[in-house]
């Protein structure tokens, strides 16, 4: 029967033609997909390719999304593991890396290219050949990219976390970054996360990693060869996650439309050939039968396309990579590897989705009974069957508790749920169609049935008669406007929520942003003398790494109305500012009043010693202050103010601080006093400054010294300040929605142009009975602009409740209303779009069938 | 003779059709229709039977009844010694296949098979590979040998006609029905499969049960039912009619002088066929 089924497919090959093309797009991006997927593996960073062991701090489990840099050692811990491992027999060095920002500036505007700043020793652990000139020696003095065209000797601004510093360069390097003496790198950098272990020619490195494991033991992790991967940068490693994000959302939009259009594409082709079927059981086929036939059918064209599918995507998948890296879903250099088992896999997937999109098809085709050879095939008996009913009202109604579970939604959650609410609505209201349109069809095509002329009569009874049919060309144009409608108007409505969201916090005249960094120096802040945050990340023991940022005294005034203080007092820097760090077990919890003995925690003794090593040069702890903490960490941990926390920071140091105060609406989970952040991480950059009315000239005047900088109006900023997320969100929805509307066309084509040709015989009894050409392609045409409207209507119904539950969780998140935004103009050209290929796809056939029988 | 109701069913071998008071009511919005009224009719081992009678009068419904395409609202049919009743369907489709041929009007071939494929197709999908020289024979037998390969689209519609014979006939089945197998076809082509139905039954002892509103054909077969309203109304042989004086030895459909007693047979089937019409 399977065979029958491969002949059947030869003899009628342009039934199978819509079915073959969406398969194929759908396989082809399938194993595009998985060969970008298997390709984008981490490889070991360039910088430490020459080392071949490696040391890093222990790695904590993140939230899924979240991308921060693992705890950093304390420099003693440096100290002592840096001595013990050099003593290791064959090694030669053991260097502790450092980095930070550093940028070169030209003509008064940050380079782009190069944005990472090192200590030389590191350059050991690298293959880097030296091409010019000599190390640096003498703080000052930095070796960088040649890239940059200069050459030793010349001067060379470089911009730091602190601000631009005239810098003299004595040599270049045929690799990134710029390398300047540890002991500034030292202090420009944060803590060590990777000591590079310099080996001896014909060392044993098994041995050496031995003896660095024991060693180490549990503070950190020894790594060689390949495993030398997992020290890519955590900023890779994010971008990577991002495109994995699109890469899957692609995928599973693509599965979704292949088996819906080829689904429906299978069902359409099944009604047609009713009479076959039942011509098969006739001459003896079983139902069994008759349904492996269409599986071999299905299954015939299914590893057809496949293969071509699989070809295709070989052939597109390096495209698509270079692709995904500039619009910067996967990082710089990646490229694609062609490997067997992604393809092999592919191409199972689009057997699997040929053979679920046929199995409802091949029941309904196995309920023919034989005496249906022997009638006129149009005016169908049952167009609804229980088990129909049953499943159309099931996905509707899941879909419309997803849209208003929508509402109640975190905003990730909620986009998410809308996606699902809409698939689920759009399966549920394809399946209901037959129940759904006569009625509908009823009212519309009413005014036809009194005009004069033979057309609308024929258009009205045609469409009522043959309600299969009208369903099938439905839910094609169904499924366009309604995925076009549903993802344009959610990116528009979160923009705008977004907008509002800015405009709200915004309560400045003027914002300053980054303009070619990645973020903004305390230069910057000076100079534009705003109120900023300087985010960082804290450690906090039996904690994955904590986002938190340090804020001044007069941001915390200005925003308390916005942080909802739920207990303590907003406080965090004055009490401890001119004042070292309290050290361990030192009390002073009483100070803030409200100390509650319960909540109060043990501090942990290691922390707080403070004594500047020789390693990390002079740098005074300036730290000290209260924690201010978000509700949700505050409840999960039982931190109430007075609770003191033994923290540590991004230098590897730690102190203990007494939380002053818990905060509903916190923009990080934790606060800190901005000089607390500074003096730990002297590497950390500022997002954005807002700037007051009162100095708002005056900034904009010395705009030309905020370097890597540009100074907006607040309305400004709420349009376009699109982070690079928000830009990657776009960009992804776009290819989403684009690539939705193309496979639901392709689908609209298809349906048309099978329902057409499969009333040529109509047309001729038409023509015979005296219709001209003009008044059957009439019918026809009015007959799709009719499918097509109605199509569209139900894709707007099936859009809509999605939306409104997206936009009532927004503006519940927001607390301000958020508009729901329908951009019409797009919906309206998809529409037109449908139509027009409806129209198309349905005269052409139309004509060619009237010429036939002329 | 074989209308006479009868209290025990007769053996199948001699009579491999038999219906016992069928009934079948088609309901419908618009009323009920009861296209067979009690029907009970026997059909006996290698004759050729025709059923005639006016539109509506039930022929098509005593054929799919018999052939166990549709099921009777009351009464039992049995083919060959089972009774169709307790049947589920795929045990009803595979006592269709192996015993049952059909020939309709048109409609009858898979179109995207060639001739070969489609005489093939009931071997097939008995699990039996077709073996190549038995399916040529079969198409040889019906005339067909240089067209096997192909498709229906390209025969002219009694070559069609020949090939749906010639697929009914591939199983070796028990009965072979056909129902206006020469409705669609002009008198030359009718002529030709009419008298392949014949040799059938001559050469091959086939039993065959064919509808038809044409008298002509009817003339080719032994025996002639006629319905109206769903009931028997009249029967009789072929044999037993008047023209039967034309000669002797008539009943070699392919003797020379078949032709000619044919002709005044049908004369004779048309008058009873126009009596019956006038007493409705
Ligand atoms: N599927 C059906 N549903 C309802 N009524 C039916 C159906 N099939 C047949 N009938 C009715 O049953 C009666 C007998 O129909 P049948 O097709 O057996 O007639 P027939 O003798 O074959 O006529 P014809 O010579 O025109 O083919 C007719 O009145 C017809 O309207
Ligand atoms: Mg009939």
């Amino acid at each position: 029967m399977l065979s029958m089924g491969l002949e059947t497919v030869r003899g009628r090959w342009s039934g199978f033609a819509g079915a073959f093309v969406t398969l194929c797009l759908g396989v082809a991006l399938i194993s595009m997909t998985a060969l970008v997927h298997v390709s984008a593996s981490p490889h070991v960073p360039d910088r430490y390719a020459g080392a071949g062991v490696l040391v890093r701090t222990p790695v904590v489990e993140q939230v899924e999304g979240f991308f921060l840099e693992d705890r950093p050692w304390s420099p003693e811990t440096v100290a002592e593991l840096t001595g013990r491992l050099r003593a290791i027999p064959g090694v030669a060095a053991a260097v502790p890396d450092r980095s930070f920002y550093a940028q070169a500036v030209a003509a008064g505007r940050p380079v782009p290219a190069d944005l990472r700043g090192y200590g030389w020793a590191s350059t050991a652990l690298a293959p880097y050949e030296p091409v010019a000139g000599r190390a640096p020696q003498r703080p000052g003095e930095v070796v960088l990219d040649r890239d940059l065209g200069l050459s030793p000797g010349s001067p060379v601004t470089l911009l730091t976390a602190a601000g631009p510093a005239p810098y003299t360069v004595t040599g270049t390097l045929d690799a990134p970054g710029f390398h300047v003496t540890d002991a500034e790198a030292a202090r420009l950098s944060g803590g060590v996360r990777v000591i590079g272990l310099v080996t001896e020619a014909g060392a044993d490195l098994a041995q050496i990693e031995r003896a660095a494991r024991e060693i180490v033991g549990g503070r950190g992790e020894v790594l060689s060869g390949d495993a030398r991967s997992a020290l890519e940068p955590r900023s890779d490693e994010r971008i990577r996650w991002i495109g994995t994000q699109v890469l899957t959302g692609m995928t599973v939009l693509a599965g979704f439309a292949s088996i819906f259009v080829v689904a429906s594409t299978f069902a359409f082709g099944v009604v047609q050939r009713r009479r076959e079927f039942g011509l098969l059981r006739l001459v003896g086929a079983t139902p069994r039968q008759v349904r492996r036939m269409v599986y071999g059918e299905a299954l015939a064209v299914g590893s057809v396309a496949a293969v071509a599918g699989v070809a295709l995507g070989t052939a597109l998948a390096p495209v698509l990579g270079d692709l995904l890296v500039e619009a910067g879903f996967e990082p710089p250099g990646f490229s694609v590897r062609i490997e067997a088992w992604p393809l092999a896999a592919s191409f199972a997937a689009g057997l699997v989705v040929a053979l679920l999109a046929v199995w409802s098809a091949s029941r309904r085709a196995g309920r023919a009974r034989p005496l249906e050879a022997l009638r006129e095939a149009s005016v169908e008996r049952r167009t609804m069957t229980p088990s129909r009913w049953i499943a159309g009202a099931a996905f509707t109604a899941t879909g419309i508790a997803c849209a208003v579970a929508t509402a109640g939604a975190e905003p990730g959650a909620a986009v998410n749920l809308t996606l699902y609410a809409a698939m689920a609505l759009i399966v549920g209201l394809t399946l209901l169609a037959p129940a759904i349109i006569p009625p509908v069809v009823r009212v519309v095509t009413w005014p036809l049935s009194r005009t004069r002329g033979a057309t609308g009569v024929l258009v009205r009874e045609g469409m009522l008669a043959a309600v299969r049919r009208t369903a099938a060309t439905t839910a094609p144009v169904l499924v366009t406007v309604g995925f076009a409608t549903l993802v344009t108007g959610m990116t528009q409505t979160t923009a705008a929520a977004v907008a509002t969201d800015r405009t709200t916090a915004v309560r400045a005249d003027a914002v300053v942003l980054p303009d070619g960094t990645p973020g903004l120096s305390d230069a910057a802040v000076a100079a534009a003398d705003g109120i900023a945050l300087l985010p960082t990340t804290v450690y906090a023991e039996g904690l994955p790494p904590l986002e938190a940022s340090g804020i001044t005294s007069e941001t915390l005034t200005r925003a308390a109305d916005r942080l909802r203080v739920v207990e303590g007092a907003l406080e965090t820097a004055e009490k401890g500012d001119d004042r070292p760090a309290e050290t361990a077990g030192a009390d002073e919890g009483g100070e803030h009043g409200t100390t509650d003995e319960d909540g109060e925690h043990e501090a942990v003794g290691e922390g707080g010693e403070h004594e500047a090593t020789g390693e990390s040069g002079k740098r005074e702890a300036a730290g000290g202050g209260g924690v201010i903490v978000a509700r949700w960490l505050a409840d999960e941990r039982g931190w109430r103010p007075g609770t003191r926390l033994p923290l540590t920071f991004e230098d590897g140091r730690s102190e203990t601080l007494p939380v002053t105060a818990v905060v509903a609406d916190a923009p990080t989970p934790i606060l800190l006093s901005r000089d607390t952040v500074r003096s730990h991480d002297p590497s950390a950059l500022t997002p954005e400054i807002l700037v007051d009315g009162a100095v708002r000239d005056e900034v904009i005047g010395v705009r030309d010294e905020v370097i890597g900088g540009r100074v907006l109006d607040p309305g400004a900023y709420a349009r376009q300040a699109r982070t690079e997320d928000d830009r990657l969100v776009w960009i992804f929805t776009l290819i989403l929605a684009g690539m939705a509307v193309g496979y639901t066309g392709l689908s609209i084509a298809n349906t048309m142009v099978m329902s057409t040709v499969d009333r040529a015989s109509d047309f001729r009894v038409l023509r015979m009975s005296g219709a001209t050409p003009r008044q059957v392609l009439g019918t026809v045409t009015a007959e799709s602009v009719i499918v097509a409207g109605l199509g569209a209507a139900l894709g707007v119904v099936v859009a809509l409740p999605a939306l409104l539950g997206m936009g009532s969780a927004m503006t519940r998140q927001i607390g301000a209303p958020v508009e729901l935004v329908i951009p019409w103009p797009i919906v309206l050209a998809v529409v037109g779009g449908c139509l027009v290929l409806a129209v198309t796809a349905a005269a052409i056939p139309t004509l060619a069938a009237v010429r036939r029988t002329r | 003779m074989t209308t006479s109701p009868s209290t025990a069913p007769r053996a199948a071998a001699a009579e491999p059709v038999q219906l016992w008071s069928v009934r079948k009511v088609y309901g419908s919005a618009a009323g009920e229709v009861t296209a067979l009224d009690d029907m009970t009719v026997s059909f006996q081992a290698g004759t050729f039977t025709a059923v005639m009678g006016p539109s509506g009068s039930g022929k098509s419904t005593l054929l799919h009844c018999a052939a166990g395409l549709d099921r009777p609202t009351d009464g039992k049919v049995i083919i060959d010694g089972t009774d169709l009743g307790p049947l589920d369907e795929t045990a009803l489709t595979l006592l269709r296949r192996k015993r049952i041929g059909f020939v309709f009007q048109s409609f009858n071939l898979v179109s995207a098979l060639t001739a070969e494929q489609n005489v093939a197709l009931p071997l097939r999908l008995a699990g039996i590979r077709p073996r190549g020289t038995e399916v040529r024979a079969a198409l040889a037998e019906v005339g067909l040998a240089g067209r096997a390969g192909h498709r229906p689209g390209e025969l002219s519609g009694g070559e069609q006609q020949r090939v749906a014979i010639a697929r009914a006939l591939i199983t070796g089945p028990a009965v072979l029905f056909a129902d206006e197998p020469t409705g669609a076809l002009d008198s030359r082509t009718s002529r030709d499969v009419l008298r392949l139905l014949r040799s059938l039954t001559d050469h091959r002892r086939q039993t065959v049960i064919m509808v038809t509103h044409d008298p002509v054909a009817a003339a080719h077969a032994d025996r002639v039912l006629l319905l109206a309203d769903g009931r028997v109304v009249d029967e009789f042989a072929t044999a037993d009619l008047p023209v039967r004086d034309a000669g002797p030895g008539g009943r070699e459909g392919d003797g020379g002088s078949g032709p000619v007693r044919r002709e005044l047979g049908a004369e004779a089937i048309a008058a009873r066929m126009a009596v019956l019409e006038a007493s409705c």
